[in-house]
């Protein structure tokens, strides 16, 4: 299972790379020495998070520490899901590497604990070795055509998780979350919009079911 | 240690507990009812959600790129079922849809 995991992390590894690569770029760009760029990608493992943690912190140590923690609220939902769907044992080790793509590939395929695992380990050794890429030879290996292609596997890998899901209620369910992070993403706020993407709509669908006996 | 270290390791620790802690609920959250159907509603909104923000963009000529590129994602979807297949087709397409636009 850990080898099946490791190899449904292929898409999310094409797009980890291009943006992990950046991630590195920009993290030396912005004052951080090597080292420390490759440890906040292999301490936080965290996308969204680690972008604005790098541009926030030589503003402000309090904004570039809380704000990143508030966008990764998100993952208290996801966490919460998987643990009611798989038997997590390990879960000090699991929960590490849960990002949006493990989590969303994760709730989708048949799988169990040791599945997510090597999803994760894909992920990471990507995540962190594309931005060691980064830091090392970052302007060398970056080609803006080659890495916006690579970075829309991301949209792809969602669509394709998302559609077996639209069925019956479900359905009303992606509706509704989907038009609840739109208006957040127009406003700037696409993480807060995510979060209550998957508070808000399951809520409404429920509602509207008693309704409709 | 730098400051910057400092942030690295709050924010590392911070994410880690949004990871981490409702594994360690998870008991208390069982007893609750409707949780299976709110959590399965929740996942597709989620995943749902995921998808409206990575593929909307606000350049018209990225928006049209990434349309078009999805028209391959969906097309091979339908004919073969096979997540890696739809999402190399649809890469593949954005590139040369990019390149030709």
């Amino acid at each position: 299972m850990f080898r099946k995991g490791f190899s449904y992390s292929f898409p999310i590894v094409a797009g980890y790379l291009p943006v992990s690569m950046t991630f590195g770029i920009l993290a030396v760009t912005l004052g951080f020495s090597k080292t420390e760029a490759i440890l906040t990608s292999a301490l936080i493992f965290a996308g969204s998070s680690q972008f604005a943690l790098i541009s926030i912190l030589p503003e402000s140590f309090l904004s570039g520490v809380i704000i990143p923690i508030i966008l990764n609220l998100r993952h208290l939902v996801y966490s919460s899901i998987l643990s009611q769907k798989f038997e997590i044992k390990k879960a000090s080790i699991t929960a590490f590497g849960l990002t949006d793509e493990v989590f969303a590939t994760s709730v989708n395929t048949r799988g169990d604990e040791r599945f997510i695992r090597g999803l994760e380990a894909g992920s990471y050794i990507s995540w962190v070795g594309g931005t060691a890429l980064g830091v090392f030879a970052g302007s060398a290996l970056s080609d803006d055509a080659i890495a916006s292609a690579l970075v829309f596997s991301l949209p792809a890998l969602f669509l394709v998780l998302l559609l077996p899901n639209l069925k019956e209620y479900s359905t009303l369910a992606a509706f509704f979350g989907g038009a609840i992070a739109l208006s957040f993403h127009f406003i700037g706020m696409s993480s807060a919009g995510i979060l209550l993407a998957g508070i808000l709509s399951p809520a409404l669908v429920m509602k509207l079911r008693r309704m409709m006996g | 240690m730098s400051e910057k270290l400092l942030a690295v390791l709050v924010v590392a620790i911070g994410t880690y507990m949004t990871r981490f802690l409702p594994f360690k609920l998870k008991d208390k959250f069982r007893k609750l009812s409707s949780l299976d159907e709110f959590l399965t509603y929740s996942s597709t909104a989620l995943i749902s959600a995921l998808f409206v923000t990575s593929f909307v963009s606000f350049q018209p000529h990225e928006f049209a790129v990434r349309t078009v590129a999805m028209v391959f994602v969906i097309l091979t979807y339908l004919r073969w079922k096979n997540l890696g297949i739809s999402v190399i087709s649809g890469v593949v397409g954005y590139f040369v849809v990019n390149t030709i636009l």
